[in-house]
């Protein structure tokens, strides 16, 4: 199921300019992300795992190397790529359907289509009836759904999600999880490239058809690795583990 | 090769700022010095248009009059808050300059804008009431507008970097990116800052509706004027109701606009992380806020609908007389303003990347540093002249009294900052666990801040010398006080409304007495509150030496030995440019000094240690 070359990353070294001085956060990655995979970066806080994320969504551009996303580098934001936050940053002051209208509005929809599109992807994470709720009114998983259905409205090529799951509870990210495969294997929902952030080296193998390992101040890939296991994965099973106990002995 | 890597400069990158950042305030001020003092032309004029006896028949015209000043200086700030809060938050060369600015006109009193605002807004109009009328607008505005554009800009950098990126990836730009976001985030710190505007805006209105400098003098029909007339003739009667009528349009204002309002805020209260705050906080329209408010009152409608009735007809009538406003500012107004602009830039910036010609100048080093030499040299040139000027003789008489009138202006803040404290402290230890009594003290102290001491001089006095004996030195202690209490008390009070309600309960479950629970929860999170209280009372107190160390009082005038009297003197005495550059230059040093080595140290420990952490 996977397609040709969507994006890459091409030697990027990224610093950030601080008072004390300057800190590298990534040292000469390159990889490249196929249309329909589902790829997940792991590795220890501060490997910069976060950065790579955002240079891939166009909010901060690499200080050495480029971004090349369908063949051209990449120069502004990419309005092709659409981010499921931690935080979930959703307005608190717009409802539901106005946050996940949010980027339609800026892509110069009409209201109608607007309202169409977000009803859609409300109803997909499972939210119908909570258009009109405020996010304040929700619950931690429920404010994700939100956060998701903003991201998947705008129909993005790439998915991007930056530990999507790390601020809410067990059950509830259990939960949040499945339906996250069954949404990536969805026909109806046009979004098959995903790229996402954990620090959870079992979450990433349970999901993902890739492991991009990161490691070491400043990050660098460790290991690229692929998950070759049938899905529906049990985390008993042996061969789950081999991959848990490698991708930990890379870290570690 | 070279042992050193470029990312490593010889002068630490800290110290090139310091020097920078200070080299930057001082270009500000001397530009600000001139700009405020030098539009000015002197000459003679008079134009009172109060009457030299005030009547109570007046006082309903001067209420009116001096609201709806207040109100479009209001307005005006609004604006210049969002402008430029925004543009020192989002760029970080527009930060190094506007907030030095902001920082200086902030510790400015409002006497020292009276040269530029008669050369502007006077000298333009040639007198011409709209010119006086935008004069004591443009000296409002002055008193109101700083801490909304910190406001703005403090509210802007703490949006949470999630929120600014997720407004980005989805590709909000321009005007839009306004609405979405930064108006809104702003709106909490807006409103909080907007009550302490308006109190400050009353407080120095005496002085705003009277503007002299030297033998010029403009007054306007005013609330300020009235109170000062009555307070020179020393009819307290007048001065008591004057008095009333202001606290009671105080109090009106609290009840229908800043308590809805602040109600409404919550909305727009943005939280990191998923914890979720007050649920209802989002549904809370300004209409149904402020018909909430007025539900026990109306007599109509049963019990148990008349909220919800009342709060839907309020919500569509403010809807739709608000709609058109907000719909042309949005579509029409805020494109113009803010799309139009960036467009501009980005053509010129585009245009200059394409031709060749410029392409090349822009690249010549050379060319560069010497545009950067010659402008250096023409602005230190255009400095040392303008100093020379401003410090050389003849210098006003009181030259000599300087050092020792900033030591005994110190004195005074230090004594009243300690008689604050004295009584602010105890009253809040005693009511921070009752927060119906905590609401209560809270609008006291709006009222209490806003009551100009000018008009209090007279009951001062009556009280003071009368009653208990004691001089102008007492005095100008006791009006310097109405500057600068209601500041601390409101801190405190504002503190002792964040501590977490499962602290206190922790404590009481442990059994801790009345005093354990002072020492070991009260006192320590009041610290943040009490040293933020006391840098505003400190700032605020600067402002009122002006208005308390020299009053004009049946005939005379009483004065005591300060800076705040010098300044002063210079303004309505001498009507003097380099005096009044001297008065300015000697507080405004002394205040960022003070600041600098005392207050900016102190809370920074204080706000990290007793901070609480969600």
């Amino acid at each position: 199921m996977q397609g040709p070359e969507l994006f890459r990353l091409d030697h990027v070294t990224h610093r950030f300019a601080l008072p004390q001085g300057d800190v590298t956060v990534l040292k000469d990655v390159s990889f490249t992300a196929r249309e329909g995979e589902f790829i997940a970066i792991v590795g220890p806080s501060g490997s910069g795992k976060s950065t790579i994320l955002r240079l891939i969504n166009g909010l901060i551009k690499p200080t050495v190397g480029g971004i090349i996303h369908k063949g051209k580098p990449l120069l502004d934001i990419n309005l092709e790529a659409a981010t499921v936050f931690q935080s979930f940053a959703l307005l608190p002051w717009l409802t539901v359907a106005q946050n996940v209208e949010l980027g339609l509005e800026a892509r110069g929809l009409d209201k109608i289509q607007r309202r169409k599109k977000a009803a859609f992807y409300i109803d997909k994470v499972g939210l119908d009836g909570y258009e009109e709720a405020y996010p304040r009114e929700l619950s931690g998983g429920m404010k994700q759904r939100v956060g998701l259905a903003r991201a998947l409205a705008v129909e993005p090529e790439i998915l991007l999600m930056d530990e999507p799951f790390s601020a809410l509870d067990a059950l509830t990210s259990i939960n949040l999880r499945d339906e996250l495969v069954d949404i990536w294997s969805d026909r109806d929902i046009p979004v098959n490239t995903v790229v996402m952030v954990t620090h959870m080296i079992e979450e990433a193998i349970e999901l993902t058809d890739r492991v991009i390992v990161l490691n070491g101040r400043p990050g660098h890939i460790a290991a690229d690795l692929a998950i070759d296991l049938p899905r529906p994965r049990d985390k008993r099973d042996k061969a789950f583990n081999e991959y848990v106990d490698k991708i930990f002995s890379l870290i570690a | 090769m070279a042992a050193r890597s470029k990312h490593t400069p010889l002068i630490p990158r800290y110290v090139q700022r310091k020097v920078q950042n200070s080299l930057i305030y001082l270009f500000l001020f001397l530009l600000m010095l001139t700009m405020m003092v030098g539009v000015y032309r002197g000459g003679v004029h008079l134009v009172e248009l109060t009457p030299e006896q005030v009547t109570i028949s007046e006082l309903p015209y001067a209420l009116t009059l001096s609201f709806l000043r207040m109100a479009v200086s209001y307005v005006a700030c609004l604006f210049f808050a969002y402008a430029l809060g925004l543009a020192a938050a989002r760029s970080p060369t527009g930060e190094r300059i506007i907030i030095p600015l902001l920082d200086i006109f902030q510790s400015v009193p409002v006497v020292a804008f009276f040269p530029a605002a008669i050369g502007i807004f006077i000298g333009l109009t040639s007198g011409h009431r709209i010119g006086i009328e935008l004069a004591a607008t443009f000296l409002i505005f002055t008193s109101q507008a700083w801490n909304m554009a910190f406001a703005v800009y403090e509210a802007t950098k703490t949006i949470p970097q999630d929120n600014l990126d997720a407004i980005a990836t989805f590709g909000v730009k321009g005007s839009q990116r306004f609405w979405k976001l930064y108006a809104p985030a702003a709106v909490p710190r807006l409103i909080y800052n907007s009550i302490l505007s308006w109190t400050n805006g009353w407080f120095f209105l005496v002085s705003c509706e009277i503007i002299a400098v030297g033998r010029v003098k403009y007054d306007l029909p005013g609330i300020g004027s009235f109170l000062a007339r009555a307070a020179e003739n020393d009819q307290i009667r007048l001065v008591i109701w004057g008095l009333l009528a202001l606290a009671s349009l105080i109090l009106l204002m609290d009840f229908f606009i800043w308590r809805p309002l602040s109600l409404w805020a919550e909305r727009f209260r943005q939280e990191q992380g998923p914890s979720s705050g007050s649920h209802a906080a989002s549904r809370v329209t300004f209409a149904n806020a402020l018909f909430q408010r007025l539900a026990p009152f109306s007599p109509f409608s049963p019990r148990s609908n008349r909220r919800s009735s009342v709060g839907r007809m309020a919500a569509r009538m403010f809807s739709s007389l608000g709609y058109p406003v907000i719909w042309t500012l949005r579509e029409v107004i805020l494109p113009i303003l803010w799309d139009l602009p960036a467009a501009l830039v980005k053509a010129a910036s585009r245009s200059v990347q394409n031709s060749k010609g410029l392409q090349y100048i822009a690249q010549l080093r050379a060319a560069r540093i010497a545009l950067t030499i010659m402008i250096g040299a023409v602005l230190g040139a255009w400095f040392a002249v303008a100093l020379f000027r401003w410090l050389s003789p003849p210098w006003p008489p009181f030259m000599s009294d300087i050092p020792l009138a900033i030591l005994a202006s110190t004195g005074r803040l230090l004594i009243a900052l300690a008689i604050s404290l004295a009584w602010t402290l105890p009253v809040v230890l005693w009511c921070w666990d009752k927060p119906r009594i905590r609401r209560t003290l809270t609008t006291v102290a709006q009222v209490g801040a806003s009551l100009p001491a000018i008009a209090l001089f007279p009951l001062i006095i009556f009280v003071l010398v009368r009653k208990l004996g004691g001089g102008m030195e007492a005095a100008s202690i006791l009006l310097l006080l109405t500057g600068m209490q209601w500041y601390i008390l409101f801190n405190l009070l504002g503190g002792a409304a964040v501590i977490p309600g499962d602290l206190i309960e922790a404590t009481r479950s442990m059994g801790l007495s009345r005093v354990q629970q002072w020492k070991r929860i009260l006192l320590p999170a009041l610290r943040p509150a009490l040293i933020t209280g006391s840098i505003t009372a400190w700032g605020g107190g600067w402002n009122a030496l002006v208005v308390s160390e020299f009053v004009p009082y049946k005939g005379e005038t009483l004065r005591v030995l300060g800076l705040g009297a010098l300044l002063n003197q210079s303004v309505y005495e001498l009507g003097d440019g380099r005096a009044i550059m001297i008065c300015i230059t000697a507080m405004v040093t002394w205040i960022i000094l003070i600041n600098t080595i005392v207050w900016r140290p102190l809370y920074r420990n204080a706000s990290e240690r007793y901070k609480f952490d969600a």
